[in-house]
């Protein structure tokens, strides 16, 4: 019963220049087989090459075929993808809203303007093929088809080059000839699918497309009865959107990232709060927990009259079942399993930009070795550095300063070095030294050699001098 | 100086450690010399392919050098094995060709038992040094290392040390310790060795970024796979004496005392069995000389040839090389005797004895010059012959050597593939992380570059901001890393036969090629260290006239023919030399040569020998062509040359005053600039191989004074050295273009007396040669003769001759080979099927032969069933319809009603011929065209004649060959063909930068600029291109492409 798939077309306002725009799968929807026969396509046809559409300049196609395709959303909810050079329109339902076929067409072609191919058939193969071929024309009676692609050459089918000279052997060049030869020997040479699809081109038999399903976005106006600062009040309030949500995206099997509530006040800029997830979640309860964590800490100017509950982008989600054992017994629950939960608990109460994650990166410079990140990634690379091999053996100290700071270093007339001193306190080297030489690709070329340092009250210092003439000598990190 | 302590480097990578060391052996050894060092010890991965480079490079500079080789074994173990003794030497060898031959090309894999076998250990006092270097996993996992050492010590003991790598990774006090404990442990000796990767610290980006390379990450990814440092360099000993205990560093020079090998004492010995048991190499070919003398002359040799031989045969008994030229002659024995051509050339060809052994076919009367040129006995320089082989059958040669030498004693020298500028770049564009748009304008930039060096790029001119940080530094390493070798691949037939095992000569490894196999030195090394080699080579003009041959015979009755017994001087052929009709001729077939054959006009065939050279980068560049015309029209009319220099007088004598060949050069550089006999030939190697030995420059500034200094005119000089720089590039000794020669005057004599015969015997050999069937199939009718079509009620898989007319004329039918993806089976089965009754119907065809339908397809569209129905079109939709027949039901498949089918157009049958067999017999496409090109004011070829100098026009033509010379400067030479000629087109690099996708892509090209015509030779400058290729749809066939 529900045999296609429509697509759902997710990209930017203003396409990136060359951008590949992602197409994913959403929902299903099926076309009405019956409405067949009263079909009107359009097709609107790129040329890859040479041309490039008005108002896209530069583009890579599959960005523009995304601008191509939001166009042609505002003619007719009916819009399917052909090809990467072909966007197709089902536009029967929209004759009307536009005031009639010539008015259709009008205010198609001025969406479309040239170099663009546009082309109307009965059939949507029929379309593209005429659109491809640039016979930019409108073909309402299916009785006419024929003779209108008779004339047309087999190259705009995009059959395999192969095919297409087996053919032109055989002195077949135009539909038209293609379109003579008897079924059953064509069948024999050609195969029966390409005698489908011409079936399909002439309207002998329905061709059903994929259709392409808006934007799904979830975003809900909430007003409540009555304006309040009291936060359990407007979580309460919430609550039925929460759970709307909540269907939502199970229906997807999708989650969510980010949420954004937008408290508006009457006479207050709006205060906005927005949870960040560490992994895609669709949980009402989840969604609740947090948004009660982030308002506890939220300073709200006045009352609120009105919510805006706006969910970010869609991410595919892995459903798990709930842990069957309670963490700690029978070794159920992994301590992973919690660790987001307790992390996105931990963002919700701090703050984004108070909690970081960790990243060991694989370097030798001892500053770059370690980064911080968003813990969504930190938890993504955390198996991977857990399990990485420690540095081997030469000492590092756990912390290290910010920046290197410049020892004093007490020269002699030869200007050997003679005493090295850290606030005040003079250093000895224990041992040494490591050379690292590392980095000339990014313009932060080191070259230094480190010593462990220890000054008299027993402190252990990671210290290095330069290899390049200056010489100097700095303080970088101190051991525990 | 003295203070510093004495060190050896015995542990050093050079660049053929792929992607590992990122230095020239070369300057590894300068480097080491340069700091002072006692010795260096080359020890590349399971390698010692870059040891000869370093021995030559040491030797000049007086620095001791020891080969070696570094080896990982399958358990973790490893080690640096070092050659103390020529024994030594040899194991190393052996150990090096088990691991390569056990492992595919590029790897290696050795156990224990491995080394064991290989070195054994000695009573007399070790032949391998073993440096133990189990690095840090000493301080990380002790007691494996422990069990390693122990194993090595119970073997070794008494040639083991445990080396230690002290590199300041901030570990090096305590790895010192352990190491000195664990050699206590053992009982065996420590010493410093430096792990070195690159001779100085500046190459530590380059040693960063083939690491990168290496692990197929970028350098950011790449992490602490790359050295924490830049310590793997060559140190100065005061640095090393700062890190090492003195007696570490003192051990290193008494390891290098202790190696006492040099390549030096490597001998070849030619194998024993090509002379049979109760003779000496010497009587041997005392023997065979005779005998093969009194077949060339059965009076008896005239006796300024007796004189010859006498004088060749004392020069080869003196320098010993017997062997060698009876292996050659045992190889090309055995190809008279499977009647496979050859021909023999380089420069020891060229003599009387190999006349007479039958190497060659170029008499002495026919060269008298040449004889004075063979082997030198004060130069000791290895003889050089060079056999080519008919290309198809080259193999059975190979095989046979393989049989009779066995794979342990012949294998081929191998080629050093290295790093382009343009592999360069684009390795470094990956490694490098540059940014995606800069990264897409340089690979765009570098399109159709080959063999282009990065300084001939117009980076900027395609866009490329050169000044930009990444861009920039790409850029400079790329400059160090050309030239890196990559791989090593198999010389194209260069073979070294010994008489004990190969392997304890030079390690033998594998090849890509399944059973091949190839050692680990190039043709250079091996010129370097004096050993011999055969090169065993395929040339296709040899198979074409062995078929042409056989099939003159077959058709005309005669007794066989033979490249020796084809009459000479034909005044015929020289004619049509003349003309420049010489399409389908060995060498003197390229546009280049057909523009200067009219000028040339060879009368004889000492002209032949000069023509095939003159017309060469080299002597073009030199500006020798017109000196040359104009002394040999003056020497033509009887008018004295005038010689400057009357010392000159004999060695240019012969080519009329101006230097033609090396030989020439040589001779003027001992004659002139008073060079010895081995300078001149350091000068000939150098022009030979002007990318190892430094090119010509070196001698210039020695040439110039050389001959100032002798009297010679100033200008005269410069002239003189700038025409030797010519020969740097491209230039041919004398012996080879007289090889060549004899086959140029070999191929025209056929074309004149049996053109038929040899189109069929060409388009048998294809590909090969300069021109495509379609070239030359339209050459052959432009003769009036008569080719028929392809036929598959007659055709054979070949082409061949069939009668035709009264007098049964020879005329060319075509084969069914002609047909593309028409498979070699079905030809053959076809063949078969018809010896036992012909076909009557397609059906029938299909059914005896056994023909899947693709074959039937590609048959159809070939024209090659036309016997069966009236039109392509029919004919094609029945074989596409066409099933095999079912054993049960054999008419269930036949189908009874035909469809309408139009009459092929005569355009169709012309480009359905051009996609099935790449040429047609019909009418040229683009005559079909004419009207509307005429309309576009565009011009036929044959038109042009009547255009002068300087004028606008416009031609159009299928393009024939699109050729790019290295010495062109990015000029492109387009061949346009249409119905009425040839039309030649010049692209200046600025243009086909511009309009390159036209340049390469366009089948039918349209040109648009400006008719030069310069001493008789026609072109057009282009000024723009148009690609035309709609107008013929997809007409598919192949286009030469050169470069």
């Amino acid at each position: 019963m529900n045999p296609t798939r429509p697509l759902l077309l997710d990209f930017p306002e203003q396409p990136a220049r060359g951008v590949p725009v992602r197409v994913r799968e959403v929902e299903s929807s099926v076309l009405p087989q019956a409405q067949a026969a009263r079909e009107l396509w359009a097709a609107v046809h790129v040329a890859t090459s040479d041309a490039e559409p008005d108002g896209l300049p530069g583009e890579t196609f599959p960005a523009a075929l995304a601008v191509l395709l939001k166009r042609a959303q505002t003619f007719t909810p009916r819009v399917a993808v052909e090809s990467a050079d072909a966007v197709l329109l089902e536009l029967a339902g929209s004759q009307r809203m536009f005031g009639g076929l010539t008015e259709l067409l009008r205010a198609l072609r001025a969406a479309f303007p040239r170099p663009l191919q546009l082309a109307l058939a009965p059939t949507p193969l029929a379309a593209v093929l005429l659109a491809r071929a640039g016979r930019n024309c409108c073909i309402t009676s299916p009785a006419r088809l024929a003779s209108r692609l008779a004339p047309l050459p087999l190259v705009h089918l995009h059959w395999p080059e192969d095919e297409r000279i087996r053919l032109g052997n055989m002195g077949v060049t135009t539909l038209g000839e293609l379109l003579r030869l008897p079924r059953a020997g064509l069948a024999r040479r050609v195969g029966p699918q390409r005698l489908d699809e011409l079936d399909r081109l002439a309207g002998n038999r329905p061709d059903p497309r994929v259709l392409l399903a808006p934007v799904a976005r979830f975003q809900r106006r909430i007003d409540p009865d009555h304006e309040t600062t009291d936060r359990e009040r407007l979580l309460a309030v919430l609550a039925p959107t929460l759970a709307r949500l909540e269907e939502f995206l199970r229906e997807r099997e999708h989650g969510v990232m980010a949420l954004r509530l937008q408290l508006q006040h009457r006479h207050a800029e709006p205060t906005s709060c927005v949870l960040r997830c560490v992994v895609p979640e669709y949980r009402a309860a989840r969604f609740t927990a947090l948004l009660a964590a982030r308002l506890e800490s939220l300073a709200l100017p006045a009352p609120v009259h009105r919510m805006e509950l706006t969910a970010g982008r869609l991410r595919r989600f892995h459903a798990t079942n709930a842990s069957l054992w309670t963490p700690g017994e029978h070794g159920g629950g992994a301590a992973a399993a919690q660790t987001p939960e307790f992390l996105q608990t931990l963002v919700a109460r701090l703050g984004d930009n108070a909690v970081h994650g960790l990243a060991q990166v694989d370097e030798h410079r001892p500053e770059r070795q370690s980064r911080s990140v968003w813990p969504a990634l930190a938890m993504a690379s955390r198996v991977e550095s857990l399990a990485s091999k420690p540095v081997p053996g030469a000492a590092r100290p756990l912390g290290l300063l910010e920046k290197p700071q410049l020892l004093v270093a007490i020269r002699d007339d030869l200007g050997q070095v003679q005493r090295l001193l850290h606030q005040g306190q003079e250093l000895r080297l224990v041992s040494g030294p490591e050379r690292i030489q590392s980095g000339w690709w990014d313009g932060a070329d080191v070259a230094r050699d480190y010593y462990v340092a220890r000054t008299a009250d027993g402190a252990q210092w990671w210290i290095f001098r330069e290899c390049a003439p200056a010489r100097r000598w700095f303080v970088h990190g101190c051991f525990a | 100086m003295d203070a510093l302590p004495e060190y050896a480097e015995l542990h050093a990578l050079s660049n053929f450690s792929f992607l590992r060391g990122a230095s020239h052996a070369r300057e590894l050894v300068e480097r080491a010399h340069e700091l002072g060092y006692r010795a260096l010890a080359l020890t590349d991965e399971c390698s010692v392919a870059g040891v000869v480079r370093a021995h030559v490079a040491a030797k000049k500079l007086n620095l001791k050098f020891i080969v070696g080789a570094e080896f990982t074994l399958a358990c973790g173990l490893k080690l640096v094995v070092l050659a103390a003794t020529r024994r030594g030497y040899g194991q190393l060898c052996q150990l090096i060709t088990r691991g390569r031959r056990a492992a595919p090309k590029g790897s290696y894999h050795l156990a224990r038992a491995d080394l064991a076998e290989c070195i054994p250990p000695s009573s007399d006092g070790p032949d391998c040094l073993i440096l133990w270097c189990p690095g840090e996993a000493l301080l990380d996992c002790a007691a494996a290392c422990l069990e390693e050492g122990r194993w090595l010590a119970e073997r070794y003991a008494s040639a083991m040390w445990l080396g230690i790598a002290l590199l300041r990774n901030g570990r090096d006090a305590s790895l010192l310790a352990a190491c000195l404990s664990m050699a206590e442990q053992l009982s065996i000796r420590c010493v410093a060795r430096g792990d070195v990767h690159m001779h100085e610290l500046a190459r530590r980006p380059l040693q960063d970024a083939i690491t990168a390379i290496r692990h197929r990450v970028t350098i950011m990814e790449a992490g602490r796979r790359l050295f924490p440092n830049g310590e793997r360099h060559l140190r100065a000993r005061a640095e090393l004496a700062r890190l090492y205990p003195p007696a570490l560093l003192a051990e290193t020079a008494l390891i290098a005392a202790r190696c006492c090998f040099s390549l030096d004492a490597l001998h070849y010995e030619y194998p024993r069995e090509i002379v049979p048991p109760d003779e000496t190499a010497t009587s041997w070919l005392r023997k065979l000389v005779e005998k093969g003398a009194l077949e060339r002359w059965p009076q008896g040799a005239p006796p300024r040839e007796r004189g010859l031989i006498e004088k060749e045969l004392e020069a080869i008994q003196v320098l010993g090389y017997e062997p060698f030229f009876l292996t050659v002659r045992d190889i090309v024995e055995f190809a008279r005797q499977q009647h496979i051509l050859y021909q023999g050339r380089g420069s020891a060809a060229n003599s009387i004895v190999c006349y007479c052994l039958k190497v060659t076919a170029v008499g002495p009367d026919q060269l008298q010059m040449l004889f004075e040129r063979f082997l030198s006995k004060e130069r000791h320089e290895p003889p050089d012959i060079d056999v080519d082989f008919e290309h198809e059958r080259r193999e059975e040669v190979i095989q046979y050597i393989y049989a009779k030498y066995g794979r342990e004693r012949a294998a081929l020298a191998a080629t050093v593939i290295t790093y382009g500028a343009r592999s360069a770049v684009r390795d470094l564009i990956r490694v490098l992380d540059i940014d995606a748009n800069i990264a897409r304008t340089m690979n765009r930039a570098m399109r159709g570059w080959r063999g282009h060096s990065l300084g001939t790029v117009h980076w900027r001119e395609d866009g490329v901001d050169t000044d930009a940080p990444g861009v920039a530094r790409l850029l400079q390493l790329a400059a160090l890393l050309v030239s890196f070798p990559r791989h090593l691949s198999q010389h194209v037939g260069g073979f070294v036969i010994s008489e004990g095992p190969l392997a304890e000569l030079v390690p033998v490894e594998n090849a890509t090629m399944a059973d091949r196999t190839v050692i680990q030195w190039d043709k250079d090394d091996l010129e370097d260290l004096r050993l011999l080699k055969v090169d065993v080579l395929g040339l296709g003009m040899l198979s074409a006239i062995r078929k042409c041959f056989r099939m003159v015979e077959e058709f005309h009755g005669i007794a066989p023919l033979a490249i020796d017994r084809i009459p000479q001087d034909d005044a015929g052929v020289y004619d049509m030399v003349g003309r420049a009709d010489t399409i389908g001729v060995f060498q003197i077939e390229s546009r280049a040569q057909m523009s200067m054959l009219p000028y040339l006009r060879p009368r004889n065939y000492y002209d032949l020998v000069v023509e095939v050279s003159i017309v060469r980068p080299g002597p073009i560049q030199g500006g020798m062509v017109k000196p040359y015309l104009e002394n040999r029209e003056k020497a033509r009319k009887g008018i004295p040359i005038h010689y400057p220099y009357p010392k000159l007088r004999p060695v240019l004598k012969r080519t009329h005053g101006v230097p033609i060949f090396q030989e020439q050069v040589m001779q003027l550089s001992i004659v002139a600039a008073g060079f010895t006999a081995g300078e001149a030939d350091q000068l000939r190697r150098s022009m030979a191989n002007w990318e190892r030995r430094g090119g010509i420059e070196q001698y210039e500034e020695k040439l110039l004074k050389g001959m100032i200094g002798n009297g010679y005119d100033e200008q005269f000089a410069v002239q003189i050295v700038r025409q030797i720089r010519g020969f740097s590039d491209y230039g041919f000794p004398e012996a080879h273009a007289a090889s060549f020669a004899l086959l140029a005057y070999v191929s025209a004599w056929l074309k004149l007396h049996h053109p038929a015969a040899l189109t069929a015997a060409l388009l048998n050999s294809q590909p090969m040669g300069f021109y495509q069937p379609a070239q030359l199939l339209g050459d052959l009718r432009a003769h009036q003769q008569t080719v028929l079509p392809v036929d598959v009620r007659v055709s054979e898989v070949d082409c061949t001759l069939e009668r035709v007319g009264e007098e049964g004329r020879p005329a060319l039918r075509l084969g069914l080979r002609c047909v593309h993806s028409l498979s070699a089976v079905a030809c053959e089965r076809i063949v078969a099927a018809r010896c036992a009754a012909p076909f009557d119907s397609f059906r029938d065809l299909g059914d005896r032969a056994a023909l899947a339908r693709g074959d039937m397809e590609a048959l159809a569209a070939a024209g090659a069933l036309a016997g069966f129905d009236e039109h392509r079109h029919l004919a094609f939709w029945r074989v596409a319809g066409y099933l095999k027949p079912l054993p049960t039901a054999p008419d269930a498949a036949r189908e009874t009603s035909l469809p309408l089918l139009r009459t092929p157009t005569e355009a169709e049958d012309i480009f359905a011929d051009y996609r099935a067999l790449g040429f047609t017999l019909g009418r040229h496409p683009l005559a079909l065209m004419r009207a509307q090109l005429a309309a576009g004011r565009v011009l036929a070829a044959e038109q042009l004649d009547e255009v002068t100098h300087g004028a606008k026009v416009r031609v159009a033509g299928l393009v024939t060959a699109r050729q790019r010379p290295m010495t062109s400067k990015g000029v492109t030479f387009v061949t346009l063909e249409d119905e009425s000629g040839q039309v030649n087109i010049v692209v200046w690099a600025r243009l086909g930068e511009r309009q390159n996708d036209v340049l390469v892509n366009s089948k039918l090209m349209e040109v648009r600029g400006e008719l030069q015509r310069k001493s008789g030779v026609t072109h057009i400058i282009a000024s723009d291109l148009k690609d035309r290729t709609a107008l013929i749809g997809a007409l598919c066939f192949g286009v030469h492409e050169f470069h």
